[in-house]
């Protein structure tokens, strides 16, 4: 999608796009790419990770987990069928109220709101889960102070999720009311206010953005120790300077609203405490310097993608200072250098860490390594192409091409830039497809070399077998430090010390009730958008049977009990030594 | 076995330690809650009775809502006992990070601007 | 515990496995209770936001606060 705009900015007054499109698709990007695309890509991350890191068998609730996912499943799967009924959304991923209003939105706009309530349970259980998971399971001797990293970012992120999609859930309820069923809290001819909804919106919006960045500075956090051959440096200093993030990231959502005619002491305020977010992450970006420093580096792909993570993210930071400046603001205001300045925070931040973690955990999940040469070859098309293509555009910005436009007049200097953007962000596609060729290849050749500790790894997750059996741990690990394994590797034979006897492990059974809880919640999303349509069935009718779904399941389980299972002991010990077995033959 | 399940037990399994601790917090219960009828009865009184004036009698039932709303925690639901350092930690930082928000929306919404 | 353990089978292996379990709820509950709080803060600070438009524009000398309950 982002490559079909750059496509349409690639010449002046071009005419791919409609207007209308247009707008459909930079808010379906915004929407897609924000929640459903680096949010589960994360979680994925933070799923797999956190209970392997920590030292525990599974996460807090299995089934809230995959309620979970079938929420956030379905929810993308509502607002994604919105091409299909009568155009996506079309009021930009903020759907801030004139335009989002039933006066001036289609019924796209109901889909949005319906997909990312729905979606939005979905993260915010997933947000508890991982909190309970972190501080009721860690394994003896994983005090809080010697989580990884990765697990206190995602830590502070679920404290995020919890505290910020609930005002999500609020706006959006408030929002949805106005839509659907006429209130008025949006309307100001009927004595509302506008401006309460981007307040609301951006109460959640910004520790949004640090719901996404932080684990992906907590995956760098990971890879860069790992690669240095060097303990992280500054671990407590990072630690706080994530707590102190998070509360900060509550603290600046007007930034975003600094043209709205607020008054010059708010923004001041605002505009302070957005200046100070800066030192906290400061603190990271040194720590990160520091620990690479006389470090013995190894720059493999994953730390390719984690040590470019710093400067670029430095460039992002520098333009957010310069935006955090309201008086300034007022220049840069919907400008290419404001999609500049999130591109560089995203794309080179997120997904950044996403690729670095991707190819870091890789043998891990999948027990055999990427394949480097062509990883190498991604991350560099893919590097260049990200410059190429959001470097131009703070030129562009401050020369004052506006943004989400879809046509341009020739000859106002932006034509040639807009052509290297362009060329810059098909760039990146081919390097997202390298990475998915790479994906291919490596499977195919994966019997050849399967590794089980390949980057000679500092913490837990390494310690247990690849592939990782189901019950994580047989014997769950005593820690004895920060980094358990490297300390068992530096003052112990290698292998993690067992906390318990060997014995019957308890796990939950499958259950299909998540997927008809969510599937019920859909169909009632679905039903109150039918309210708008011209619809062949009465629209409470299948309001009704979604509901009677979706709480019919919930009784259901929590009628019928379910204790789950035992793996024994004598199966544990089977698996056990096949997998010792087979890690002896590589 | 299972034919003696419903006949009474001659003893208690507590302690005499922690019947009287159940003792105890069943007293600090019953204050409480009759300190919370008082409030609500007060809260009744202020606006019923047509004596205050508007101003002072929202302001004072919402003082009166806070008390009520800390007492529900700290004693109905437990909050104040050991174990629940987490659950606290977790109802504080909601708290404090929610009235700065509502103070901002109260001042930034008005027609007057600061 | 609203956890009832099957022990028809015998007694389970880890039998801290229940406390864990009850203390999982314990600890979701409340953060469950925590984000609620936000939630509802949204709904009190929409409120409040349009109390206070309402008070400084129109700027009534209400006196009695029974018609605000409608007494």
């Amino acid at each position: 999608m982002a490559i079909i705009f750059r496509i349409q900015l690639m010449y002046p007054e071009s005419t791919i796009l409609s207007g209308q499109t247009y707008n459909e698709f930079i808010t379906m990007h915004g929407t897609i790419m924000l929640f459903l695309a680096a949010t589960p890509l994360l979680f994925a991350f933070m799923n797999y990770m956190i209970p392997l890191q920590i030292g525990a068998r599974d996460v807090a609730f299995p089934f809230l987990n995959a309620l979970g996912f079938w929420f956030f499943f379905f929810g993308g799967l509502l607002l994604s069928l919105s091409w299909f009924f009568g155009g996506g959304p079309d009021a930009g991923w903020t759907a801030y109220v004139p335009l989002s209003s039933r006066d001036y939105a289609g019924i796209g706009l109901d889909f949005y709101v319906l997909g990312l309530q729905i979606s939005g349970l979905g993260t915010l259980i997933s947000g508890i889960n991982f909190i309970v998971t972190m501080i009721t399971m860690r394994a003896p001797g994983m005090t809080m102070l010697r989580m990884p990293l990765f697990c206190w970012t995602s830590f502070v992120t679920s404290m995020l999720i919890v505290f910020a999609f609930t005002p999500l859930a609020a706006g959006l309820a408030l929002l949805m009311l106005d839509r659907m069923f006429g209130g008025q809290f949006f309307i100001p001819s009927e004595g509302g206010n506008v401006v309460i909804w981007p307040h609301i919106f951006w109460i959640f919006g910004h520790p949004e953005v640090y719901i996404l960045v932080l684990p992906a500075f907590g995956m760098i956090s990971e890879i860069i120790p790992v690669f240095s051959k060097k303990r992280l440096f500054g671990y407590t200093a990072m630690v706080f300077a994530t707590i102190i993030i998070g509360f900060l990231g509550f603290m600046v959502w007007v930034h975003h609203m600094f043209t709205l005619n607020l008054g010059p002491i708010t923004n001041s305020i605002f505009a302070l405490a957005t200046m100070i977010i800066g030192i906290p992450t400061g603190i990271k970006i040194f720590n990160w310097l520091f620990t690479m420093w006389g470090g013995k580096l190894w720059f493999t792909t994953a730390m390719l993608c984690a040590s470019s993570f710093v400067p670029t993210f430095v460039l992002g930071g520098v333009t957010g200072v310069m935006l955090a400046m309201a008086p300034v603001t007022h220049l840069y205001h919907d400008t290419y250098f404001v999609v500049a300045h999130f591109h560089y925070i995203i794309l080179g931040g997120i997904v950044l860490g996403l690729l670095g973690a991707t190819f870091y955990w890789y043998p891990k999940m999948f027990g055999h390594c990427l394949n480097e040469t062509l990883g190498k070859i991604m991350f560099w098309i893919f590097y260049v192409g990200f410059h190429l293509t959001f470097f131009v555009q703070h030129i562009l910005g401050l020369i004052g091409m506006p943004r989400r436009v879809n046509v341009y007049l020739a000859d106002q200097g932006w034509d040639g830039m807009n052509l290297i953007s362009s060329i810059g962000s098909y760039m990146q596609g081919v390097a997202i497809i390298i990475l998915l060729i790479n994906v291919v290849y490596s499977a195919i050749k994966a019997p050849d070399k399967p590794v089980n500790d390949p980057w000679d790894g500092r913490t837990l997750e390494w310690a247990t077998h690849t592939p990782v059996p189901e019950y994580n741990f047989a014997q769950t690990p005593q820690v004895r430090s920060l980094d358990p394994l490297f300390y068992e590797k530096v003052h112990g034979d290698g292998t993690m010390k067992p906390a318990e006897p060997i014995g019957d492990v308890h796990m939950p059974n499958g259950s299909f009730y998540p997927f008809l809880i969510a599937l019920g919640s859909f169909i009632v999303g679905f039903g109150l958008i039918m309210l708008h349509m011209d619809a062949w069935i009465n629209p409470y009718i299948v309001v009704g049977i979604g509901a009677v779904l979706m709480f019919g399941s919930m009784a259901m389980h929590s009628w019928k009990e379910d204790h789950g299972y035992y793996i024994t002991k004598e199966n544990i010990e089977a698996m056990e030594q096949e997998a010792l077995a087979d890690e002896r033959n590589r | 076995m299972a034919d003696n399940l419903s006949e009474p037990f001659e003893k208690s399994a507590m302690t005499q330690e922690d019947q009287r601790k159940n003792r105890e917090e069943q007293r600090i219960q019953y204050i409480a809650f009759a300190f919370m009828i008082v409030l609500t009865l007060l809260a009744f009184i202020a606006v019923g009775a047509d004596l205050l004036p508007a101003a002072f009698a929202v302001s004072f039932i919402i003082v009166l809502a806070v008390i009520q709303m800390f007492l529900q925690l700290y004693y109905f639901m437990h909050l104040r006992e050991k174990d629940h350092g987490w659950a606290n930690t977790f109802m504080v930082t909601g708290l404090f990070l929610v009235i700065p928000t509502i103070v901002a929306l109260m001042l930034l919404i008005g027609v007057v601007k600061y | 515990m609203s956890e009832t353990a099957d022990f028809s089978k015998g007694l389970p292996a880890h039998p801290e496995r229940a406390t864990t379990e009850g203390k999982n709820k314990f600890v979701g509950f409340w953060v469950f209770l925590s984000g609620e709080v936000t939630m509802f803060a949204t709904f009190f600070g929409t409120y409040l936001a349009f109390e206070t438009v309402r008070l400084q524009v129109l700027k009534p000398p209400i006196s009695s606060p029974c018609p605000l309950f409608l007494l």
